[in-house]
């Protein structure tokens, strides 16, 4: 079973590296454990929306108007500054073209806009879905807030409380489910089988006050059928109608995953979800084959470790503190999770201790066996902090290009 | 100052609204007594929540203190009996391990049957048999009636009983001043949200716990206590049946409790000079561990949820033999000797005697007013219905397994059910995350609170307008991250991120300093 490329891990580094490689002409192979970080993500595409940290890790910066202003001030291993401002701008561009030819594009409003939360706030956010409430667009208006019924993922009140805040006019809306069961993914794919969502959503207007300008709904209009669904609940409901992040599982996530996977297997890419490495072999600085749980070996020219980090099991933090790069064992920069000196401290060094990489994100250390074919991506390279950047979907999409593109370059000799 | 439904009795103000206080408060107002109790934080959030949750036989101090023992068997019985919807009858197990002193057993039997707890010598293998996930080298095992007790019910029943019989409770408030003249106290200064007032009383009770020597301060009075921080960790899942003790000397890291649906392990112990010291260092963590591993041989592999210290206030007795670890019993001073009329600290002992302590203190303010009441708390049920069964921790996840909520289903962890939420916060007009979680025990579990906190503020926010939903989401977060960051490791860790992810990214909370909740800052 030999490919030019082995991925681990089935995230949106790793979808982005492997759409890429096959779009340049490569033979790629995914091995996942699982479905990784995009169905936590709230669904827009975050690239640097807090100015790094001044004043201790608790500390965040502000908002920043555009990412790039950010870049600079980052750690000087950060990925970014690993990836420098022109790749930064080539692989997001690459992004949004690529997903809007697929007909899952994003907002490309060229700037850090803030998008509402679940809990009533707003999160920097450089490429919101084409679907999501943007805080300026809510503020001040008329808004009426749909609750599924049991959907208990969607906190509507905390969503109408802090739009009162901002001086918005709001009424929380009750609604039957469109189909079985009242979970984000049972009410997305409700409406996905909805014979005709336009009987659905014309029966809702009648509970829609007339001082609702606009309605409000969880992100969960359709898996699948998104756009319809849309466009039906618009149709009925007479009014423009958007999506705000549930608790996880988030559907926008799926969405974006979904349209991945779909165009990745077009390519005839082998997709293996449920597939662990548990091991892998090195020889004179190549890594050579990497192993699953049942024993099935994997070779490739090339591997890239996008593994999710500490969230995913790319890293492991055993109970002394150590932590460990469990694909390939690759030296890891240690930041201490457990011995930090405050809570907020400790997360911090969750986030930022992973895999320290050249500017072709191979890894750095002389303990490495496989420094000369393995590229690594994600939240398992060292020093950056999604949580506290809003910038998961950048570095995501930045690394899994540069990977794919250093990649390329090595195999092309 | 008068207050509506209470007696003409001497005016009472108790200091400190753990276990101790509210029993003192509750003793005073059936002795016809006028009591204020007085809270820093919420009721039991100090260390009457901050130990291994066990309602003791007294089998753990058969050996070292056999009258503190005996006590401990009276007081369980007790306890269980008023309160049993707060206590599950668990049992303990005493075991010595292949390195434990082997005539250490012996005399523990003999200190058994000396403070008349019940102690049957059981067969190693069979003990091993039952409880399969701790130590293959058990030598000999003895069972003890041990149990544990939820100590956020067991409060809040007390306090709602203060309250019921008239007496006026105030918690988030801090006493900064005890007024004496003439040798007598006057009043008391009580500091709170609204600001400063004076309360006139007739005497003071001191029992505030590890923070009993500044409260004695001011009124100018001394009270020695030894503080002695015992830092414990929450391990996933229910994995022993009952109470599992090493049969040694009692030491430090030597037991492992059962409590709802997880199991707690501890106790450190280290001198501390503040009563204040409750985040748990990631050295404490370490040795906990390692204490861990002769009783429980796979701990390191375990998940852990978090971490946690209490202060336990210690008795320096005079005629204890120097070089003993120091007596749980407890001591009523009576400050009248020091100028002070009308004063008394009550100090020491544990959860599980904490009704003996207000006896006792409450039969010294009696005697300074000539009350001649003696003392009804062992027969006066605290629970709301008598005769109510025990507490039943896994009840949630049968019935939901059984279907019957399994939509409403607020908290997974626990299988708290949404309406349980709901009634808190419309009939009993709970308007915090952590009152609730102290009620129902949401965020406790796996994900503590990364889901249902969430979920119970929507209904917080749907109850009241003017719901601060960023500052008490994200102080409810702060509070449990302060535990979970000593033990992030293997699945732990993963969750931690899950919850930072959950709280920055999705809700677009940005953690903030001041908001380590008010009984942490102290």
């Amino acid at each position: 079973m030999r490919t030019d490329v082995v991925i681990v891990g089935a995230e949106l580094d790793g979808l982005v590296a492997a759409l890429r490689l096959l779009e340049l002409g490569r033979s790629v192979r995914i091995l996942s454990a699982g479905r990784g970080s995009l169905h936590h993500a709230p669904g827009g595409i975050r690239v640097l929306g807090y100015a790094p940290r001044a004043g201790g890790p608790d500390a965040g910066g502000g908002i920043l108007s555009f990412p790039n202003e950010g870049v600079s001030d980052l750690h000087a291993r950060h990925p970014y500054r690993i990836a420098g401002e022109m790749t930064i701008r080539d692989a997001l561009e690459w992004f949004f073209r690529t997903t809007d030819e697929l007909g899952a594009g994003f907002h490309r409003t060229g700037r850090n806009v803030r998008t509402l939360t679940p809990a009533g706030l707003g999160v920097p956010t450089y490429g919101p879905t084409l679907t999501q409430a943007v805080l300026h667009a809510v503020r001040g208006r008329g808004v009426a807030v749909v609750r599924f019924r049991s959907h208990r993922d969607f906190p509507a009140d905390l969503v109408a409380n802090g739009l009162r805040r901002r001086g918005s006019e709001v009424t929380v809306v009750g609604a039957p489910p469109p189909g079985h069961g009242s979970e984000s993914i049972d009410l997305a794919r409700g409406f996905d089988r909805h014979p005709d969502p336009r009987d659905y959503f014309r029966e809702l207007e009648s509970r829609i006050p007339d001082s609702a300008e606009l309605v409000l709904f969880p992100a969960v209009l359709g898996l699948s059928e998104h756009a319809r669904i849309m466009c039906s609940a618009e149709e009925a409901l007479g009014r423009s109608c958007l999506e705000v992040p549930t608790l996880p599982p988030s559907v926008p996530g799926m969405r974006l995953q979904r349209t991945m996977d779909r165009v990745i297997a077009g390519f005839g890419a082998p997709v293996h979800v449920g597939t662990r490495v548990t091991g892998a072999k090195a020889d004179g600085g190549r890594a050579t084959e990497v192993v699953d749980g049942a024993g099935r070996v994997y070779h490739a020219s090339t591997y890239i470790v996008a593994s999710g980090g500490v969230a995913m099991g790319g890293l492991d933090v055993d109970s002394r503190g150590v932590v460990r790069e469990t694909t390939f064992g690759l030296p890891v920069r240690q930041t201490e999770p457990l011995s930090a000196a405050t809570p907020g401290e400790s997360l911090d060094a969750l986030h930022r201790t992973g895999v320290e990489t050249d500017d072709a994100l191979r890894p750095l250390g002389s303990r490495s066996q496989c420094r000369e074919n393995v590229h690594v991506t994600g939240p398992t390279l060292a020093h950056w902090n999604p949580a506290q950047e809003a910038s998961a979907e950048g570095v995501a999409i930045v690394t899994g290009w540069l990977a794919a593109r250093s990649v390329h370059a090595y195999l092309e000799g | 100052m008068t207050v509506s439904g209470q007696g003409r009795g001497p005016r009472v103000i108790v200091v400190g609204g753990g276990a101790t206080g509210c029993a003192v408060a509750r003793d005073l107002l059936m002795r016809g007594f006028e009591v204020t109790l007085v809270e820093f934080g919420a009721l039991g959030s100090g260390t009457s929540s901050r130990f291994h949750g066990m309602l003791q036989s007294g089998a753990r101090y058969a050996v070292t203190d056999t009258r503190y023992a005996s006590q401990c068997m009276r007081e369980r019985r007790i306890v269980a009996g008023i309160v049993p919807d707060a206590v599950e009858s668990t049992g303990g197990l005493f075991v010595s391990l292949a390195e434990d002193p082997p005539d250490f057993a012996e005399r523990f039997v003999e200190g058994c049957r000396q403070a008349d707890i019940p102690c049957e010598e059981l067969d190693p293998g069979r003990v091993m048999a039952e409880e399969p996930d701790i130590s293959r080298r058990v030598r000999r095992a003895f069972a003890v009636p041990d149990a544990t007790i939820d100590p956020w019910r067991l409060v809040s029943r007390l306090g709602d009983d203060v309250v019921r019989r008239g007496g006026r409770v105030l918690t988030r408030c801090r006493a900064t001043g005890i007024e004496v003249s003439g040798g007598v106290v006057r009043a008391a200064r009580i500091a709170g949200e609204g600001g400063e007032s004076r309360i006139e009383a007739d005497a003071v009770v001191n029992a505030a716990g590890p923070w009993s020597a500044r409260v004695a301060a001011m009124a100018g009075q001394r009270v020695e206590l030894e503080l002695s921080k015992g830092a414990i960790i929450v391990l996933s899942h229910r994995f022993v049946r009952r109470a599992v003790n090493r049969c040694r000397p009692p030491s430090s890291h030597d037991i492992v409790v059962p409590a709802g649906t997880v199991s707690l392990f501890g106790t450190t112990s280290e001198v501390v000079d503040s009563p204040d010291t409750t985040l748990v260092t990631p050295a404490e963590v370490q040795q906990l561990l390692d204490g861990a591993e002769p009783l429980l041989p796979g701990v390191r592999g375990r998940r852990v949820f978090r971490a946690w210290a209490g202060v336990r206030p210690l008795v320096k007795l005079k005629d204890w033999p120097p070089g003993q670890p120091l007596p749980r019993r407890h001591l009523v001073i009576d400050h009248a000797d020091g100028g002070a009329g009308g004063l008394f600290t009550v100090c020491g002992g544990s959860l599980t005697t904490h009704r003996a302590m207000a006896e006792d203190v409450s039969d010294r303010v009696c005697r300074r007013f000539g009350v001649d009441e003696s003392c009804t708390t062992a027969a006066s049920s605290l629970s709301p219905m008598p005769g109510d069964a025990s507490w039943r921790p896994v009840a949630g996840h049968v019935a939901a397994e059984a279907g019957q909520s399994q939509a409403q289903i607020l908290c997974e962890c626990e299988a708290v059910d949404r309406s349980a939420v709901a009634g808190l916060i419309v009939e009993a007009g709970v308007t915090g995350l952590h009152d609730l979680r102290r009620r129902l025990r949401i965020g406790f579990g796996p994900c503590q609170g990364t889901f249902c906190a969430v979920r119970a503020a929507d209904l917080l926010a749907g109850a009241d307008e003017g719901f601060a939903a960023e500052a008490s989401i994200g102080r409810f977060w702060t509070e449990r991250l302060k535990g979970v960051s000593r033990t992030a490791w293997g699945a732990q860790a993963r969750q931690a991120l899950l919850s930072d992810t959950v709280h920055r990214e999705i809700l677009g909370i940005r953690p903030r300093e001041d908001w380590l909740p008010v009984d942490e800052r102290r």
